[in-house]
């Protein structure tokens, strides 16, 4: 995909001048996240806890032995008679998805939902190989027919209404002006029952991968991922290093965790776990089965291990939706493939610190994403060692601005000493007097501070600071007695 | 409880020595809340003291990614308290700074880092020191009318003060709690988010400000000076008529101070 | 070659991690359960089915029920016919598909479909069925009734292993799934589920088969305007019968 986070300022604005999307997202957005909290509270708080401890616990070991259940996966899946190529980025991964589909004379792929196929940008390089790719979920579908990137990790075309998925359809599926769900729900099935049987390979994502036994794990509701590992005579899985657990077992508390932080589900209508090949006997499946296990920038996520733990998501889409500021903007704002909380912290990194500055700093840290987080991920954390990164850390990671280095320094100067600031608080009385209104400031000259003042007022400086007060009547408040000490000794009243 | 242990909680209480870090945002804007501070405890019988020397926790520069700006602010403030028993804190977001983020700062050297660790264990929010240190829920206040409560980000998340804050409130005579939807929704603030993202920060104080007059409420509370700036500052620009308070001043509130 | 080399791969794995060499076995418990251990607690897991068996199959027709499952629990094999019989002369069936199961081969329900006028075909390759043919007939199919592995009370789940007999897509793209779920082939939960399925691996020479299907109701989608749409690409209604045979309700 294209990166695009230099546009964060701007992209944001345009959401948030954009009423319709903003109306769209507020009801969107609330269905998702009051969907987890009453699944939550099914299964109580107390339960929900500890499967989110069990949950960060097999992230995090499975992250540091990472190596180690990489080659148990390989060679379970090459036992199963798959075979497995390795990508470090998404040129190679693209390549060798490219080569398998030429040596077998691919025309036609489905695919199924994958984020990793979007940092590939794999559909359009299919494309220009002649090779038809169709999305196959329904989402996927309606952004692809668009022309889009995924709005949301979970509902791809989130942003869209009814009516404008009816007028694309019509459209582009030639059928007549559709004005009801259920009907564009039924020329999606239509139109792509046909792709699905006519397909020569499936391409699908994975949700996670079971080293013991050399299994994908794919967690889905409408039946694609279903189709597009049993149909078509290929199967290519797509797969983000990070994905891997160790145990079969590990996937119970796998499942319980990403249905209900996801869409508030029990479990998803359908669980698909594929473990290489159609063996000889099966009356379906393909004949082959490639995985294909890829890093792009994860390593670089892996070797910090400030940054490690942003490798456990199991990209459920909670925080999104709890995060008042996705709620805000959408997911487009953010310039690349992941949006939301864990998109600020993974994009950086992967596309470089420098060239998505803003992502770390369009937070208020509120910490709600932490909070609903399945697997206990400590985002703020991370958001805010990239902002330290970004102005301390190495060369390549460096950018920030002449005015935050000049404030910081005028900040460093001010609160120095209680008698520097002391000698700020007397500067600011004079130089707010002609601002005043009404013991507010209306406006600010300054330019930073002016933003602030475009919807609110500011409170201006009180005449007398605290330690103005605490000096003349509050530390001698009961007795009448003081100790006229230094200010660097404890004031201490009796 | 037994006669004896209400003497030594007593005596305990009259005895208590509290060292207070009033913040930068009290000290310069809203000092009155300062005061309001030092009422209220004085009024349970708490000496405090006030370290002059004291500024600032550091958190604006340490947000903004200045850590080693960060970690000379913190320095200061450890050897400044380095001998107080108890350190409070009228500010959800200045106290998870220190308890949070100090010994963070100082991981990379032991010594710092311990002496952050011991500062960390001695702070409390005021809410969390009245509530769970002084066991006090009653300050015997009294304030007529229809308050609601936000709840700031750093409080809830980062110190887990769920309940304190409304314990407080709703011990004050003639108090009627209004909760406000989203009450435990951030306002937008966030520092210099605010205002290198203003107009962020404002889509989600419109939904803040919208909760708050939604429940009919005269006055909102809260814990936090930082939100209170935020709140307040969009109110008074659209002419809301509803008062915006400390829980401190609200606690200071027509206060009977008994012992 | 496109792509790297595992080892290279690897290596630049460790280089992350800060390792210099490879990694030994972090000893992970729930990998070095040994297959005697597996097989007993298998056998705990089946002693606890057993003993709460109302429970459990309770459990499974509520849960069910609310993912979507129409669920219908019989208490004899006529009346799991009856069903399956009036759900295709409601849904005017024409064309109905099954997987080649034993339990399903034992019971009477070919001739009466047939008899409803129902052309029922068993999906199963051989010398004359091409995979071809296969395909079409269950996409032209608005019935497909299979049997089951295993059933999961907890997340009203029923577990579809692909094999000899048994189609992927026998239960995926005709218009109505119904599975037959016999009672004892229902456990509490997924850990049950997974511990079950580990013992067949260990025993079936590391070999779990190629497909393993969790299906917990009909397909689905929420993805216009976060409305629930029923039936997309998957079974626009999926039907549990269950046969409970102990004497409880019917």
């Amino acid at each position: 995909m294209d990166v695009k986070t230099q546009r964060f300022q701007k992209a944001s604005t345009e959401a948030l001048t954009d009423d319709r999307l903003q109306a769209v997202m507020a009801g969107a957005i609330d269905h998702f996240d009051q969907a987890r909290k009453v699944a939550v509270e099914e299964v109580t708080p107390r339960v929900w806890e500890t499967y989110r401890e069990r949950g960060r616990k097999i992230k995090e070991h499975t992250i540091e032995n990472l190596d180690y259940y990489l080659e148990l996966l390989t060679n379970r899946v090459e036992g199963n008679g798959g075979v497995v190529h390795f990508a470090r980025h998404t040129d190679e991964a693209t390549s060798i998805v490219l080569e398998i589909a030429r040596a077998r004379g691919v025309k036609r792929v489905v695919k199924s939902k994958s984020m990793l196929s979007e940092e590939m940008g794999l559909n359009r390089v299919l494309e220009a190989h002649g090779i038809e790719s169709v999305e196959t979920d329904l989402g996927e579908y309606i952004i692809q027919l668009s022309g889009e990137t995924p709005f949301h990790i979970i509902a791809p075309a989130m942003h869209k209404s009814k009516e404008e998925v009816g007028e694309l359809f019509s459209k582009k599926l030639h059928t007549k002006r559709l004005t009801e769900i259920k009907s564009m729900a039924s020329a999606a099935r239509q139109a792509l029952r046909r792709k699905f049987l006519e397909a020569d390979m499936g391409i699908t994502g994975v949700n996670f991968a079971v080293a013991e036994t050399g299994t994908i794990v794919l967690v889905t509701n409408e039946g694609n991922g279903r189709m597009c590992t049993s149909l078509p005579k290929v199967h290519v899985a797509l797969m983000g290093m990070e994905k891997v657990v160790p145990a079969l077992e590990d996937m119970a508390v796998m499942l319980r965790l990403l249905p209900r932080a996801a869409t508030g589900q029990r479990i998803t209508s359908y669980v698909t776990f594929v473990s290489g090949p159609r063996r000889r006997t099966d009356e379906d499946g393909p004949d082959e089965f490639h995985l294909v296990i890829i890093d792009n920038n994860r390593n670089k996520l892996l070797a910090d291990p400030e940054l490690r733990e942003a490798l456990n998501c199991i990209r459920c889409g909670a925080c999104l939706n709890i995060c008042p500021v996705y709620r805000k903007i959408g997911g487009h704002s953010y310039g690349y493939v992941y949006p939301g909380p864990i998109g600020a912290v993974v994009t950086p990194v992967m596309v470089g610190l420098p060239k998505a500055k803003d992502l770390p700093f369009a937070s208020s840290l509120c910490g709600a994403c932490k909070e609903v987080c399945p697997v206990k991920i400590n985002i703020p954390r991370m958001l805010l060692k990239l902002r330290s990164d970004l102005v301390e850390g190495s060369r390549s990671q460096r950018k920030s601005s002449i005015f935050d280095r000049l404030l910081s320094r005028i900040w460093g100067i001010t609160m120095f000493s209680s008698f520097t600031l002391a000698w700020a608080h007397r500067l600011i009385i004079i130089l707010q007097k002609p601002l005043k209104h009404e013991g507010n400031l209306r406006r600010i000259p300054i330019p930073i501070l002016s933003r602030w003042m475009r919807a609110r007022d500011f409170p201006s400086l009180a005449r007398y600071s605290f330690h103005q007060k605490w000096k003349k009547t509050l530390k001698d408040e009961s007795k009448g007695k003081g100790s006229a000490g230094n200010e660097e000794d404890l004031n201490v009243i009796k | 409880m037994s006669d004896t242990v209400t003497t030594v909680t007593k005596n305990w209480l009259r005895n208590l020595k509290v060292s207070l870090f009033v913040t930068c945002l009290i000290d310069q804007f809203f000092p009155q809340v300062g005061e309001s501070v030092v009422n209220v405890l004085r009024g349970l019988g708490v000496e405090i003291d006030f370290p002059q020397g004291q500024t600032c926790c550091g958190q604006p520069v340490f947000n903004s990614g200045f850590r080693r700006q960060a970690r000379a602010s913190a320095k200061r403030l450890i050897n400044l308290f380095e001998t107080s028993e108890y350190i409070v804190v009228p500010s959800g977001s200045c106290a998870s700074m220190i308890k949070s983020f100090y010994p963070e700062l100082f991981r990379d050297s032991p010594v710092m880092k311990e002496r952050a660790e011991q500062m960390a264990d001695r702070t409390y929010e005021f809410s969390q020191f009245l509530v769970e240190v002084m066991g006090v829920t009653d300050i015997g206040a009294s304030y007529s009318g229809a308050v609601t409560y936000h709840a700031s980000c750093h409080l809830l998340r980062e110190l887990g003060v769920i309940e304190e804050p409304v314990t407080l409130l709703k011990g004050v005579k003639g108090v009627r709690y209004v909760p406000m939807d989203g009450l435990n929704e951030c306002c937008g603030f966030g520092g210099a988010f605010s205002v290198k993202y203003p107009d962020i920060s404002h889509a989600i104080l419109k939904d803040k400000i919208r909760h708050i007059e939604a429940t009919g409420a005269d006055v909102v509370l809260s814990c936090d000076s930082g939100c209170l700036m935020q709140i307040t500052g969009a109110m008074k620009r659209n002419k809301i008529k509803v008062r915006s308070m400390h829980l401190a001043e609200l606690l200071d509130s027509k206060a009977s101070h008994g012992r | 070659m496109f792509g790297v080399s595992k080892d290279e791969f690897l290596m630049r794995v460790r280089d992350a991690l800060g390792k210099t060499e490879v990694s030994s076995d972090p000893e992970y418990l729930p990998l070095k359960i040994r297959r005697q251990h597996q097989r007993q607690k298998v056998v705990t897991v089946k002693a606890r089915a057993d003993a709460r068996r109302t429970e459990i199959l309770d459990s499974l027709v509520r849960v069910a029920g609310l993912n979507g499952w129409h669920v219908y629990r019989s208490g004899s094999v006529e009346g799991v016919v009856d069903y399956v019989v009036s759900l295709a002369k409601k849904k005017r069936v024409r064309r109905v598909v099954r997987s080649d199961d034993k339990f399903l081969k034992t019971i009477p329900l070919d001739e009466r479909l047939q008899r409803n006028g129902a052309n029922v075909k068993v999906v199963r390759k051989g010398r004359d069925l091409s995979r071809k043919q296969l395909r079409r007939d269950m996409a032209q199919a608005q019935l497909g009734i299979t049997g089951v592995d295993y059933a999961v009370a907890e997340t009203g789940t029923c577990v579809l292993l692909s094999r000899d007999g048994m189609s992927r897509a026998v239960s995926l793209l005709p218009t109505i799934h119904v599975a037959i779920v016999e009672a004892g082939q229902v456990y509490e939960n997924l850990d049950d589920i997974f511990a079950i399925c580990r013992l067949a691996f260990q025993d079936n020479r590391y070999d779990m088969g190629s497909y393993m299907s969790f299906i917990s109701g009909p397909s689905r989608t929420a993805d216009i305007e976060q409305t629930i749409v029923v039936g997309v690409h998957g079974p626009k209604e999926a039907h549990m019968v269950l046969l409970d045979s102990s004497g409880m309700k019917s």
